[in-house]
């Protein structure tokens, strides 16, 4: 069934192919580096260059360098390729340790400016390897005006459900799969442990180098807890040039957006440092007029449909990243300590729906982070890479609400009649805009650190061993009724991930394939106090109890290369989770009993998928993907709900109901996607792509062990129909000889959905379908780009949650600047 | 995909023909009947959450006609072709006396504290007026709201209930917890607040200070001379002897409701004015009185008012009219009617002359029905089909039309049916069928 519909097939632009994973081989290899240039003199960018017959492979930098490693000794053939150039093709013989070229090409006809190289070596590298992976380049989005998250969600099976503009609650959908499930990772640390300042809602695509989204089934380098996947956001390694670029950008609702950032490495001792920078202010000031924008009157009748401006809504964010360190040096391929930094300052204009304005809320984030990384290929050994990321963060989250006047989306305070005279609603005492009135912060140390050996053990045949470790010191602080910390009960997590697999290159390497296995191993250790009466009066004992917990996983990817440019991939997995503290032992806070006979849950994940491309005809290319994935878990830990308990001393809240958690649920999400695109004549570059799925219901009996109704039933709430589309178009020597003009044009469209079981108009988050045109113009130089956006050009009534409207149409426009080539 | 296409298909054709059913118009038996004085009953049944949580993912309803209530053959799925009611969770519903008009007060998600009114046209034909009135900011969120006489609705809330101590940890010495009482007039009608108030909870110090106090408020009824609103209350009490610390560090101290001494407890305010707040105890039970989702208040045909210690009670007590305080020489034991133990009211409606039906369960367990006699202190049970599989813990309303009361019957997930009780005569119809669905039940007939 899922075949037939994967009719619709996709593509990806995969101009090259090469492999990121250098192969490290027995026998004698040499090192090849050069420089290409054209007759007359001028160097070629951007050209793949390539020994045939095998997977060595790279591309000329912008200066028209390159450098080709691990070239096993003989006579070898370097094919050189590039839209703009004569293919070249001549053979070498390879005889000594290090070599040094400098290969002439001719141009073609048409003399190019630059290639507009959408999609890049690794790109190909990873999506060929056997997961159900998405990888999306930053290059040209980082010169418009885009946030990292809207790159994510015109990816492939990605869905970004942002609760509101810039700043705001963000929650990451892939193919059906959320919340927890899915793990966000910045160079494969958990991306929390940079701290909420330092997320993907103000990290530029600028300091990006590319990002990997994994549907189901992980690699070893980014193994946890997920069993729907995970994106990992890979920052900019590279160290091939000075340079210095800075880009700022202004736009409707007030937002100003800069980043900044630069590159200086000395060649000779292979001393390297990067900085980067960004800013971000907003004052997310949009209109909002749908059915959740509501006006309430004295007398307490509500309007609804009001048109409402945004307001307690600034989003301030800024953040720096320092690393210094060395570069191909002989002890090391990378070596780099950073410093990471960021603060953000964040009003929170409502809760999880409009239902009413706050005033007055707002969070503070704060990170410093320090950070090791190393990595080093034949190190101590041939044939042994290692690469340790470690990271620690101090981190904090401060959070104050602490008015308690109840606001109209006027702005102004909300009335009514009390005793008989029209007054602004009294605040309640003790209450805040949401709860009771609070000031908390939350100070976190966090160590990340993860280490991966990797070992060839004969060519085509490799071993990484992984290993994650994670400890979190938490200490709450209540700023507003400060409680003695002798009194509080604390919980000391850490957590160790053991992974290991095995690659193998069958076949004449068409056929790859990977087995994988984790283990997962949580410490938590539980202090809490036990008041002791001593003459007449109370003392504390403080009482450590320990849990451990493990979990276990298993999975396999294989990919055949079935004709020339046509990938058959395929991944499996088979993972537990084991039930937390909470849920075995309860949580009286939360009204919830002990369960000591849970056992862990099982996910089992299937993916299979075709990547084909690109196809070429004269000036016409086309390149397509296509997948479908199936993913189960059985055993799913879910709260019972123990009907009308009301807990004795709590009454006053809603409803309370004592529960405890079993092993009921099932969950199923089987669906397919697809992309296609398609070039012509390296100037047109269109894209489509969907996703669809279903999310079902697969408890099959409920508590009173009768069939259960709701069997088989799409899940509420969750986005289940995505879509996008995209164009862009370049004119050269526009306006300016030399010049590059880009016009690009996007839609999507999500598909209406239900947030409740019922058929209800009124609980149905509706259709969005949006358009969006920007186009950019690179002056001559070179140096500078200008770019403008236009977005949501309809004005379009749009709600990826219940209740809470995203901004309507707006305008932005972006200069980025470059001064490279530098020292 | 397929497979759910086609049964898409099969599901809208389902309802399409079930539809086209409920459209006709019930042939009316030929004979007046007494129950035809209205032209609908309401039907209300709850869904289950997200997770597949029963009675938490909002509220159905679906209007029959009595040809239709009393017809066994008759069958109605409110969970395929019934009207959502607009409530993220269960809505807390209430109807006007003759059935016409519905009326709901979300109860949490986005809306509420949200107000709704709907004209009951039949089958799942609701008109929502499009009058809407915001609550959540006079009595939150989750409101405990009545319809306290026709036309008049009064939502309460006891907000904001906080522990006051002195000393620090971990010597904390308890001083009193007191929270603040919200009171909001809604003008059914018009659909407008026309008056709302707000005090401390007047509970005298020397009961603070025993560790008394008042966590949540509930089932307002206006007297008969609509001058007076008695509200009940949850009364409970720790032990200030008895501390202890919670996970977060905070003060508790143990429940201590074994050593209660007073009795049920109202409060009583003045109307329309919501002023002169005081307290009256009864000194027959000390069961609490607030209930859950239900009025347990009504005013009876002698014009005094009668509750009962719902839902955790087996009394009816009564406030007398002629000085708005409990008359201690009047108790209704439901225990002793019955000739049973542990009865617990969870459900009642006062119907005529000192007639009612009463929903109660046995310690806890089951669902069962009775009809009783408040002058003669009597009670007769009515026997169902489901006993052992109910529960009337969500129970909100009984429909009374004449001579019938109409009183939907399903144990949560399953089929079940609308029983019709004529309470003149005892006779009892099991009348319409009412189908399953996992995870839900019927509520409530309005």
């Amino acid at each position: 069934m899922l075949l037939r519909h994967s009719l619709l097939i996709t593509a990806i632009v995969t101009l090259f192919n090469f492999n990121i994973l250098a192969q490290t081989t027995s026998q004698k290899t040499a090192v090849i580096k050069g420089r290409l240039k054209e007759e007359k003199g001028s160097v070629v960018s951007f050209a793949t260059i390539r020994i045939t017959g095998t997977n060595i492979a790279t591309f000329s930098e912008t200066d028209g360098t390159f450098l080709l490693k691990e070239v096993p000794y003989g006579n070898q053939e370097i094919v050189i390729t590039s839209v703009e150039i004569k293919a070249k093709a001549f053979k070498f013989n390879v005889d000594k340790p290090y070599h040094e070229i400098s290969p002439v090409v001719a141009k073609t006809a048409l003399d190019l400016n630059e290639v507009q190289i959408v999609e890049k070596t690794e790109k190909k590298q990873i999506e060929t390897q056997g997961f159900a992976v998405a990888v999306i380049e930053t290059k040209e989005a980082s010169l418009r005006n885009l946030t990292t998250n809207e790159l994510l969600d015109r990816a492939v099976g990605v869905r970004v459900r942002q609760n509101g503009g810039i700043g705001s609650r963000v929650e990451y959908n892939l193919n059906g799969m959320s919340g927890s499930a899915v793990g966000i990772f910045l160079d494969g640390i958990e991306i929390a442990t940079y701290g909420s300042s330092f997320n993907l809602n103000n990290i530029p695509p600028a300091m990006i180098e590319r990002i990997e989204v994994y549907k189901g089934v992980l690699p070893s380098h980014l193994t946890g807890d997920y069993v729907g996947g995970a994106i990992n956001v890979v920052l900019k390694k590279d160290a091939s040039q000075n340079n210095i670029t800075a880009a700022v950008a202004y736009g409707s609702f007030n937002t100003f957006q800069s980043d900044l950032s630069g590159i200086y490495r000395n060649k000779k001792s292979g001393f390297t440092t990067r900085a980067s920078g960004f800013y971000t202010y907003t004052d997310n000031s949009y209109t909002t007029w749908g059915k959740f924008s509501k006006f309430v009157h004295p007398d307490r009748t509500l309007e609804r449909y009001y048109k409402a401006k945004r307001f307690n809504n600034t989003y301030k964010s800024i953040g720096a990243r320092f690393e210094v360190g060395f570069t191909n040096v002989k002890w090391a391929d990378q070596f780099f300590l950073g410093y990471n930094i960021s603060d953000t300052y964040s009003e929170i204009p409502h809760g999880t729906t409009m239902a009413k304005p706050y005033v007055g809320r707002f969070g503070e984030y704060q990170a410093h982070v320090v950070s090791l990384n190393y990595n080093k290929n034949n190190f101590l050994a041939k044939g042994l890479a290692v690469n340790v990321n470690a990271v620690r963060s101090y981190r904090s989250t401060y959070v104050q609400d602490t008015v308690g006047q109840v606001y109209n989306w006027d702005g102004r305070p909300r009335m009514l009649i009390r005793n008989g005279v029209e007054i602004p609603v009294p605040p309640t005492a003790g209450m805040g805009q949401q709860g009771p009135k609070s000031i908390v912060q939350v100070n976190r140390q966090i160590t990340n650190m993860r280490t991966n050996l990797g070992y060839t053990v004969a060519p085509g045949h490799r071993v990484s061993l992984n290993h994650k470790l994670e400890t979190t010191d938490r200490d709450d602080n209540d700023l507003l009724n400060p409680v003695n910390k002798d009194l509080v009960t604390v919980s000391n997590v850490m957590n160790n991930i053991f992974a290991m697999n095995y690659e193998a290159q069958l076949l004449n390497d068409k056929l790859r394939t990977n087995l994988l296995a984790k283990y997962t191993f949580n410490r938590t250790i539980h202090t809490r106090p036990e008041l002791v009466e001593q003459d007449g009066a109370n003392i504390i004992n403080r009482i450590r109890n320990k849990t451990v917990n493990n979990n276990k996983g298993y999975g396999a990817t294989v990919s055949y290369n079935v004709v020339s440019k046509m990938y058959v991939i395929g991944s499996t997995e088979n993972s537990y989770v084991a039930a937390t503290e909470n849920q075995l032992y309860g949580d009286p806070e939360n009204n919830i009993l002990e369960s000591p006979g849970l056992i862990p849950e099982k996910n089992v994940n299937y993916n299979l998928g075709v990547r084909h491309g690109p196809i070429q005809r004269g000036k016409h290319k086309i390149t397509l993907y296509a997948s479908a994935f199936w993913r189960n878990g059985f055993d799913k830990i879910t709260q019972q709900a123990v009907e009308d308990q009301i807990v004795q001393g709590r009454e006053s809240d809603a409803d309370i109901q004592v529960t405890k958690y079993v092993n009921l649920g099932r969950t199923q999400s089987r669906g397919f996607e697809g992309e296609i695109i398609y070039i012509y004549d390296n100037r047109l570059n269109a894209l489509f792509n969907f996703s669809k799925f279903n999310t079902l219901f697969k408890q099959k009996f409920d508590q009173q062990g009768n069939p259960h109704d709701l069997y088989n039933l799409q899940l509420p709430n969750e986005p289940f129909f995505t879509m996008n589309g995209s164009f862009q178009y370049r004119l050269n020597d526009k306006f300016q000889k030399k010049s590059i003009l880009n016009i690009y044009y996007n839609t999507g469209f999500v598909g209406a959905f239900r947030t409740v079981w019922m058929d209800s108009e009124w609980f149905t988050t509706p259709t969005q379908f949006y358009h969006d045109i920007g186009a950019s113009y690179r002056l001559p130089s070179g140096k500078l780009v200008v770019s403008f956006d236009l977005k949501n050009i309809l004005n379009a009534e749009m709600y990826d949650n219940f209740g809470v409207q995203k901004p309507g149409r707006a305008i932005s426009i972006k200069l980025n600047y470059t001064i490279s080539k530098f020292l | 995909m397929k497979k759910n296409l086609f049964t898409a298909a099969i599901l809208s054709m389902t309802l399409v023909f079930a539809a086209c059913k409920d459209d006709e118009p019930a042939p009316g038996p030929g004979v007046e009947t007494p129950g035809s004085a209205r032209e609908f009953v309401s039907l209300t049944a709850s869904i289950p959450d997200e997770a597949g949580t029963a009675g938490n993912g909002g509220t159905m309803a679906y209007a029959i006609t009595h040809e239709q209530a009393i017809d066994p053959n008759f069958s109605v799925n409110i969970y395929q072709n019934g009207f959502g009611l607009r409530s993220a969770r269960t809505a807390r519903v209430q109807a006007s006396e003759d059935g016409t008009e519905l009326y709901n007060i979300q109860y949490t998600g986005e809306d509420g504290g949200v107000f709704n009114k709907y004209l009951v046209k039949g089958a799942k034909d609701y008109q929502d007026t499009g009058n809407e009135l915001d609550l959540s900011d006079i009595v939150g969120t989750s409101p405990r709201w009545t319809k306290a006489a026709e036309n008049i609705g009064i939502g309460v809330h006891l907000t904001g209930s906080t522990t006051v101590t002195e000393g620090a940890a971990p010597n904390h010495i308890f001083k009193y917890t007191r929270g603040k009482v919200r009171i909001a007039v809604i003008d059914l009608e018009n659909a407008k607040v026309p008056n709302s108030t707000e005090f401390d909870f007047p509970l005298p110090a020397e009961l603070e200070a025993q560790g008394y106090s008042v966590g949540r408020i509930d089932v307002p009824v206006l007297n008969q001379a609509k001058n007076k609103i008695f509200i009940g209350c949850n009364v409970s009490k720790i032990d200030p002897a008895k501390l202890s610390y919670n996970t977060a560090g905070e003060p508790v101290w143990a429940n201590d409701a074994a050593n209660r001494t007073i009795g049920t407890t109202t409060l009583v305010v003045d109307y329309p004015s919501l002023q002169n707040p005081k307290l009256i105890y009864s000194t027959l039970s000390k069961t609490n009185n607030h209930s859950y989702r239900t009025m347990t208040q009504y005013v009876g045909t002698d014009g005094h008012v009668y509750q009962a210690t719902a839902t955790g009670g087996k009394d009816i007590l009564r406030i007398s009219k002629s000085n708005d305080e409990y008359d201690n020489g009047y108790h209704f034991n439901l225990d002793a009617a019955l000739s049973l133990t542990d009865t617990r009211i969870q459900a009642w409606r006062y119907i005529q002359d000192g007639v009612g039906l009463v929903l109660y369960n046995i310690a806890g367990k089951g669902g069962y029905m009775a009809l009783i006699d408040l002058n003669a202190k009597t009670a007769a049970k009515i026997s169902s089909d489901y006993e052992a599989g109910l529960d009337f813990g969500q129970y909100q309303n009984l429909a009374v039309s004449g001579d019938y009361v109409y009183v939907p019957l399903t144990p949560t997930g399953q089929a079940g049916r609308l029983y019709v009780v004529n309470w003149k005569t005892k006779e009892v119809i099991k009348g319409t069928t009412l189908t399953g669905q996992s995870g839900s039940s019927y509520l409530g007939s309005y």
